[in-house]
C-alpha cells in the first residue's frame, strides 16, 4: 500500500497542476475534486501515448509523469504575476441556523459513513468487483501490463464483449500498475474510490458553494444514501467516472454563472454590468473539458459533450443574445475539442464495433426502432426503473418531488441559462438511452428487451443521477431560506 | 448483494482455476470449452489467465476444460491426475471440474 498510495495520487498531482492552470483562482477544494478526473483523463493519454511509443508497458511512464507535472509546475509558477481574476460579487450570508446546518451535516457524516463501510465489506468479499469490471476493463488494464510487446493483441484476439469502449479506465488503471511494477488488486478498488469520493465532494462544493451548506448535506446524503450508486463504485464500473465527468460539466456551468459576469438589473438587459472576465472564460473552457473527457470513458460521453454544446448556446442565446452564446460556446467547444478529436481517432483507428450495431447491423436497429410495442416496453421498463430507482425502499423521486411541493422552487437569474442546459440535458440523455434500449438486438427471452433493460437502465440512470441532484438541490430552496422566512413572520414587527 | 457466507462468484472461480493456472505457460493462446454456455465464466478465466489469450475450442495445443457436472474427486496428491488420450494428449484433471488438456508434447 506503501507504493500504492503514491502511485494513485501522482495523476491526481498532474490534474491538479492543469487544472490550476485553467482556472488559477477557483477556489482550492474545487480545482482538487476536478483534478481526480482531468488527472485521470490526462493521464490515461499519457500511459496510451507511452504504449505506442515505448512498445511495451514499464515503469518509464513515472519519469514521463514527473516530466508532465514539472513542467505544469513551472508553467504555472510563472503565471502567477497575472493579473487576479476579480472577486465575485459578495453574496450576503445568508442567517444561518447552526443547529438545523449541524444536524443535517453530521447525517451527511453518518451516510457517508455507513456508505464507507459498506464499500470495505463489499470489497474484501468481491475483490475482482464485477461482472464487467474483470470482463472488460480491469482484463484490459492486467492484459496491458503484463502482456509484454503484445498489449496490442487487445485490439485483435483478446477477447473483449465491448470492442469499441473507449480506454479511460483501463488504461487508468494500468498506469497506475505500470507505475508499481506489478499487479494489484487494490488499484482498480483504489481508483473506484476516488471517484466515487470526488463525484460527491464536487456535488457538495458547488452547492455549498452556490447555495447553503445545509442544502449541499442534504445533496450529498441523498447521493451516497442510494445504494446503487454504491454498488456501482465497489463494482468498479466505468459508471461512476462518467458520473464524475457529467457532473463536473455541469457543476463548472453552473460556477461560471456565478463566477462570471453580473447583468445590470437596469438598463438593456442584454448588456453586461462589467465586461466579461477571464474566470468566466476559463470555467467554459474547463466544462469543455470534462464533457469532451466523458467521450473517453464511456461512449454515452459523445453525446453528452454535443447535448450540451447545443443545449448551452441555445439557452444562452435565449437569455444573452447570439453573439454572447457564440461566444460561451466558442470555449466551451474549444476546451472539449482536444479530447473528443483523440476519442475519435481512437475509434477510427483502434477500437471494434459496436456490439449493439454488430449484432444486428444497422438495418436491424432502424427496423427495431420502428417496432411500436418495443416503446411500450421500453416506457414500461423506465417507468418501473425510475419509480424503484436505484434499490431505495421507498421511490426517492416521489419523496423528492413532495420535498420540492414543500419547500417551493426559487431560480436565481444568473444561472437560468446554465440551470436549463444542465436539466435540458439529462432529458435529452434519458430520451437517448430510452432510443438505444428501443433500437437494441435483444428480441428473444430470456434476452429479450426487458432483460436489456433490468441490466442496464439502472446503471444508465446512475450516470445521470448526480447531475439530477445538482439540479434539484439547485432549484428548490433551500432549509435555511425557508427558516429564514419563517423567523421573519414570527419575529414582532419593528 | 452479497449472501452470508455465500463466496464471491469470482473469487470462487479463482479456487477452482488456480491449480490449472499453474500448469499454463506465460504467453501464448489457450483453448477453452465448457458445458455452459456462461459468457461470465468465458471472460472470468480470460481475465485470471491474462496474458494468455483465451480462444473458445480445441484448436490451440492447450485446453482448458470446465465441467459442471463431474463430481468432485481429489488427486491422490491433492493437485491433480493425469491420464493420456489415445491421441496421445496429456489429460490433466483437478478433481473440480477443471481440466487441462495438453497437446504439445504428443509421443
Amino acid at each position: 500500500m506503501i507504493v500504492i498510495g503514491p502511485a494513485v495520487l501522482f495523476p491526481i498531482i498532474l490534474g491538479f497542476v492543469v487544472v490550476h492552470l485553467l482556472i488559477p483562482r477557483e477556489k482550492p477544494l474545487i480545482v482538487a475534486l476536478l483534478s481526480v478526473g482531468v488527472g485521470y483523463g490526462i493521464f490515461s493519454w499519457m500511459v496510451f501515448f507511452w504504449l505506442l511509443v515505448a512498445g511495451e508497458a514499464s515503469r518509464g511512464i513515472l519519469l514521463a509523469e514527473a516530466a508532465a507535472i514539472i513542467a505544469g509546475a513551472i508553467l504555472s509558477n510563472r503565471r502567477r504575476g497575472l493579473g487576479r481574476v476579480p472577486a465575485p460579487r459578495e453574496v450576503p450570508p445568508p442567517w444561518r441556523i447552526i443547529s438545523l446546518e449541524t444536524a443535517l451535516i453530521i447525517g451527511f457524516i453518518a451516510v457517508a459513513g455507513l456508505a464507507a463501510a459498506r464499500y470495505i465489506v463489499a470489497t474484501r468479499m468481491a475483490p475482482y468487483g464485477s461482472f464487467d469490471a474483470w470482463e472488460s476493463y480491469n482484463m484490459k488494464a492486467r492484459f496491458i501490463l503484463l502482456s509484454g510487446k503484445d498489449w496490442k493483441q487487445l485490439f485483435t484476439t483478446l477477447p473483449d464483449p465491448v470492442p469499441d469502449y473507449p480506454l479511460f479506465l483501463p488504461l487508468s488503471v494500468a498506469g497506475v500498475l505500470m507505475s508499481i511494477g506489478n499487479d494489484s488488486l487494490a488499484v482498480p478498488a483504489a481508483i473506484a474510490v476516488l471517484f466515487i469520493c470526488a463525484t460527491v465532494g464536487l456535488l457538495l462544493a458547488t452547492l455549498g458553494e452556490s447555495r447553503s451548506r445545509s442544502q449541499a448535506a442534504l445533496a450529498g446524503m441523498v447521493l451516497l444514501g442510494t445504494p446503487f450508486f454504491v454498488h456501482l463504485s465497489f463494482a468498479q464500473y466505468a459508471d461512476i467516472p462518467l458520473a464524475f465527468f457529467f457532473l463536473a460539466t455541469m457543476a463548472l456551468l453552473i460556477l461560471h454563472a456565478w463566477r462570471g459576469p453580473v447583468k445590470t438589473s437596469a438598463g438593456d438587459p442584454r448588456k453586461w454590468g462589467v465586461p466579461p472576465d477571464q474566470a468566466g472564460r476559463r470555467l467554459l473552457i474547463t466544462a469543455g473539458l470534462t464533457a469532451g473527457l466523458s467521450a473517453w470513458v464511456k461512449n454515452e460521453g459523445f453525446v453528452f459533450f454535443l447535448v450540451v454544446c447545443i443545449t448551452y448556446f441555445g439557452f444562452s442565446w435565449q437569455a444573452l443574445g447570439r453573439q454572447d452564446a457564440v461566444r460561451r460556446a466558442r470555449k466551451f467547444v474549444l476546451g472539449g475539442a482536444g479530447p473528443i478529436i483523440l476519442a475519435l481517432a481512437f475509434k477510427l483507428k483502434f477500437a471494434g464495433t459496436n456490439a449493439l450495431v454488430q449484432t444486428q447491423g444497422r438495418a436491424g436497429m432502424m427496423h427495431k426502432l420502428l417496432m411500436p410495442h418495443r416503446y411500450l416496453e421500453v416506457l414500461e421498463g423506465f417507468r418501473y426503473h425510475l419509480y424503484h430507482l436505484a434499490s431505495w425502499p421507498e421511490s426517492i423521486l416521489l419523496l423528492l418531488a413532495v420535498y420540492c411541493v414543500i419547500l417551493g422552487v426559487r431560480i436565481e437569474k444568473r444561472e437560468r441559462p446554465a440551470l436549463l442546459t444542465c436539466a435540458a440535458t439529462v432529458l435529452i440523455m434519458l430520451c437517448v438511452y430510452f432510443l438505444v434500449l428501443v433500437g437494441s438486438p435483444y428480441d428473444t427471452p430470456p434476452f429479450d428487451v426487458s432483460w436489456y433493460i433490468l441490466v442496464t437502465a439502472p446503471r444508465l440512470f446512475m450516470q445521470l443521477w448526480p447531475c439530477f441532484l445538482l439540479v434539484f438541490f439547485l432549484t428548490v430552496q433551500t432549509p435555511d431560506q425557508i427558516m429564514n422566512r419563517l423567523k421573519s413572520r414570527s419575529s414582532p414587527a419593528v | 448483494v452479497f449472501k452470508a457466507g455465500t463466496p464471491d462468484f469470482a473469487v470462487a472461480y479463482r479456487e477452482r482455476l488456480t491449480p490449472a493456472r499453474a500448469l499454463l505457460p506465460d504467453h501464448g493462446t489457450v483453448g477453452y470449452i465448457s458445458d455452459s454456455n456462461d459468457e461470465g465464466e468465458f471472460y472470468l478465466t480470460q481475465y485470471l489467465v491474462v496474458p494468455l489469450v483465451l480462444e473458445k475450442g480445441q484448436r490451440p495445443d492447450l485446453v482448458l476444460v470446465n465441467n459442471h457436472v463431474a463430481k468432485a474427486t481429489l488427486a491422490e496428491d491433492g493437485v491433480y491426475r493425469v491420464s493420456r488420450l489415445p491421441d496421445g494428449s496429456a489429460v490433466y484433471d483437478f478433481g473440480n471440474g477443471i481440466k487441462l488438456i495438453d497437446r504439445r508434447h504428443k509421443p
